[in-house]
């Protein structure tokens, strides 16, 4: 029971971390475009197919991985520079709601593209690195904690790029106030389109990480989109380390409580609890919108 | 143009009373689900078209619908007419519940919740399974409409369906033009203007998320009655955001754009083959961002446009 | 009529309405001047409930709405217009005036009697007569031109059958003509009515006000009739800097 407990508490900490870059690029992009991207889902499910078929090409465990985490979150973001321009450029000046349309619309089109080219049956990845180590009586797949500290060395990536470089400094201006922003010289288009473009290959990043542990399918994302969704909603918009601490809360709990009651169930309660939360903090939200 | 309008509706009402006359069984069941799920975009249409407020959670609702109708059936050996109220009543006390709280939140947070609570209510169906038998479903024997007609007939089934669908599109239609529904308009042009004149903006938003609801609750006991069956799948999230994009694509603000927009996007589902089953979803996707980038009215907006500019041109002809 | 009794509102440290007494008398027009950032606008958000107070107390014919709802405060008889005009731009003019009305003398019930929808349009196209774009009744809000907007602004805001109106600003943005127009407006709801008026142009002011309050950094710098404060030095100084003329200034201010 004990045992069992450890190995939960600790998958459910892995497992946090992959959320949570899930959960970043989500919180990115709202927090500086004001934009809720419904489609990140499918473009994590892209990043792990993305992943599948390299290593398939290359038939090499480990080196097909290392070339699919720099490939995979290019062609991503790629995909999110060209719906980006073609989809959400033309109604930027539309009211910020609909965006969530577009993106639902944008989610429709590259869920199922990827069901034409993957097909619809599960794929899985191999384990890049094999080892295992010996935990308690049992063992433990080191690719899992090697996961967890690639994402965590994103997350602190992005974090740095965002507080302590120039272009970090441009994007909160261009938050700020976008026209001032502008007319201080900041390429705010060219700004905001980096933004989207870099919140679509975190996803796909997140989809590299967490294919050798799930299975590949075209739906993957249908899941976890949602976890994500919870944890952004929870942590507020556009905050990185409130993500990353409601993303461990969020796993932690579920963790927990499926060993007392089924996982739907802690589903249920995890989320009541994030709605609780969310309607009580609403004053909050409310000044944050009303700025807008 | 106002004989006129009433002439196209004739037109349309006669057309649906001679179908199971003029055509076979696909298309009178397909006819039948449109009139059914249209029910469902017009609560869409009174929440997000009239009040401003955009709910993603409305599966949650059709959900509850459904299965009030499957279980008051199953269990209290229901009438139709009592189990169709319970599911209005189920899902409007949600809906109270819920809006209660996040009427206070406006644009994205408003969406957002609502896609939670939606979500809450789909694990807790999938969760008690021995109430909903999740994704298996509750099938059920319908019970007699007036005691004697059996909803297993087709053409009890289709009438029944349709006489339904125009008893409900009427009273909506009469809720939106009346001052409530001017209200709520107001309300989506400008809440604070409306408080300043004095009338309690919560209770109204909290009202129109309630009837939205309880509509979207009544066209999911309408649909568990017209299958004899209801799963956990109603509630999922993607069915949540179908009404919306059938209103958008038939245009919001209008009580006959969310209606298109259904026939439209069920016929071409409809009209997809099996094996053709997720190139639709690219369709609909393509057609509804083509249509927030280039007719934010969606089809009812460019007819009513189209219209207005004939309309113009033959004024200045004469 | 109104009486604000040390009226006080920060917001985090700035000070926006700082221990304010004043009282306007029933029927009389109160103009409300001041530099940007005097708290005016704050001090009309304090009386219709838009901001919550810091301290102090606000009575309305006698009674406290300190910190009461703003639909609460509008229901006892207080309408407001605003800086940037607020108005319902997809709604004819007609309905915009309508919601008022409906308010006060119908009900939101959906089976009321349609004639009584009718006979509330009626009095809203009454209103709009009055206020002079009745012609315009049948268009949507967001087809008037700017100053007709401001016009329906105003309109609106007595549909609500206010016994207090306070207008923000109602001839920032108009042209001299519509200036006129205006004026002369509220000249004649002052014959009706408690007016209060925020108001940058000083001729306008001196035009319609029986009594002005100078508002300087949240504080009541002087109060008096009109020929008393275009008078008066320490406004001259303190409002104006060191122009002699207290017309040209504030006409200059309002274009600023």
């Amino acid at each position: 029971m004990a045992e069992t407990l450890v190995f939960q508490l600790l998958n459910a900490m892995v497992w946090s971390w992959v959320l949570a870059l899930l959960a970043l690029g989500l919180t990115l992009v709202f927090g500086y475009l004001d934009i809720v991207n419904v489609a990140h889902g499918a473009l994590y499910a892209i990043g792990a197919a993305v992943s599948w078929w390299i290593i398939q090409a290359t038939g090499a465990p480990l080196g097909g991985f290392l070339l699919s985490l720099v490939v995979a979150p290019i062609v991503v973001a790629l995909i999110g520079i060209v719906a980006f321009q073609t989809t959400l450029r033309p109604i930027e000046k539309q009211p910020p709601i609909y965006t969530l349309i577009t993106t639902f619309g944008l989610f429709f089109v590259l869920q199922h593209a990827l069901f034409l080219i993957f097909g619809g049956a599960p794929r899985s990845v191999d384990l890049p690195v094999a080892t295992l180590i010996p935990l308690l009586d049992r063992t433990y797949p080191l690719y899992r904690i090697l996961m967890a500290c690639g994402a965590a060395a994103i997350i602190a990536g992005l974090w740095y790029v965002l507080h302590h470089s120039t272009y970090g400094t441009w994007i909160r201006a261009v938050q700020q106030n976008r026209d001032v922003a502008t007319a201080m010289g900041i390429p705010a288009r060219q700004v905001t389109l980096v933004v989207f473009a870099a919140g679509c290959g975190l996803a796909g990043l997140a989809g590299v990480l967490a294919a050798p542990v799930l299975q590949v399918r075209y739906d993957m994302g249908i899941d976890i989109i949602i976890d994500a969704f919870i944890v952004v909603i929870a942590a507020g918009f556009g905050n990185i380390l409130g993500t990353i601490i409601v993303a461990l809360i969020y796993q932690l709990v579920q963790g927990v409580m499926v060993m007392m009651v089924t996982p739907v169930q802690g589903k249920v309660l995890a989320l009541s609890l994030v709605l609780a939360w969310v309607l009580i903090r609403r004053k909050g939200l409310l000044e944050r919108e009303k700025r807008r | 143009m106002r004989f006129g309008k009433l002439f196209l509706f004739a037109v349309i009402v006669a057309a649906l009373v001679l179908l199971p006359y003029l055509s076979g069984r696909f298309t009178r069941t397909m006819v039948s689900e449109i009139l059914i799920f249209a029910l469902f975009a017009l609560s869409i249409e009174v929440i997000y078209g009239h009040t401003g407020m955009l709910s993603f959670g409305q599966a949650g609702f059709f959900g509850v619908g459904a299965y009030s109708v499957a279980l008051t059936i199953i269990h209290a050996n229901a009438g139709i007419a009592t189990a169709l109220m319970a599911s209005v009543v189920s899902s409007a006390a949600i809906a109270v519940l819920v809006a209660a709280f996040a009427v206070h939140l406006r644009g994205h947070y408003f969406a957002l919740v609502t896609i939670v609570m939606g979500l809450i209510l789909y694990y807790a169906a999938t969760g008690w399974r021995s109430l909903t038998n999740a994704e298996d479903g509750l099938s059920f024997s319908r019970p007699l409409l007036f005691d004697s007609y059996s909803l297993s007939e087709p053409l009890v089934s289709y009438y029944f369906v349709l006489a339904i669908f125009l008893a409900v599109f009427f009273l909506v239609r009469f809720l939106l033009l009346s001052p409530l529904g001017r209200i709520f308009r107001a309300i989506r042009e400008n809440e604070d203007r409306v408080r300043y004149l004095g009338y309690d903006v919560v209770l109204l938003k909290v009202l129109s998320f309630a009837i939205s609801g309880a509509l979207a609750g009544f066209s999911g006991g309408m649909f568990a009655l017209f299958s004899a069956y209801a799963n956990t799948e109603f509630l999922h999230w993607t069915l949540s955001g179908e009404p919306v994009m059938w209103s958008i694509v038939g245009g919001i603000g209008s009580i006959y754009g969310p209606i298109i927009g259904t026939a439209l996007l069920l016929y071409l589902r409809e009209g997809l083959s099996s094996y053709l089953i997720h190139v639709y979803p690219i369709i609909v996707g393509t057609i509804i961002i083509a249509t927030i980038i280039f007719f934010p009215g969606g089809l009812a907006g460019a007819i009513k446009t189209r219209v207005a500019h004939v309309m113009a041109k033959r004024a200045s002809g004469k | 009529m109104l009486e604000t009794k040390s009226l006080s509102r920060s917001f985090g440290g700035l000070t926006a309405v700082s221990d304010l007494s004043i009282q306007v008398p029933a029927g009389s027009i109160r103009a409300i001047i001041g530099p940007n950032g005097a708290g005016k606008t704050t001090l009309f958000n304090l009386i219709t409930g838009a901001v919550p107070l810091t301290s102090g107390d606000i009575l309305f014919e006698g009674q406290s709405i300190a910190n009461k709802p703003a639909q609460a405060i509008a229901r006892l008889g207080i309408s407001r217009t605003f800086q940037l005009t607020s108005v319902f731009p997809e709604l004819t003019a007609r309905e915009n005036v309508w919601a008022g009305i409906n308010r006060v003398s119908g009900s939101l019930n959906p089976l009321q009697f349609g004639s009584r929808v009718r006979q509330n349009e009626r009095r809203a196209e009454d209103i709009l007569e009055q206020v002079g774009i009745a012609h315009r009744a049948s268009v949507t809000a967001k087809e008037l031109s700017y100053g007709q907007q401001r016009i329906l602004d105003i309109a609106m805001a007595l549909s609500a059958s206010p016994r207090l109106l306070l207008l923000d600003e109602p001839t920032a943005g108009l042209g001299v003509k519509e200036t006129d127009t205006m004026t002369a407006l509220i000249k004649r709801l002052g014959a009706t009515m408690t007016v209060m008026l925020i108001e940058h142009d000083i001729e306008v002011v001196l035009e319609v006000a029986d009594k002005i309050t100078v508002l300087y950094n949240g504080k009541l710098l002087l109060e008096g009739p009109p020929a008393e404060v275009a008078g008066n030095e320490t406004v001259q100084k303190v409002y104006l800097g060191h122009q002699a003329n207290i017309k040209g200034a504030m006409t200059r201010s309002s274009h600023a």
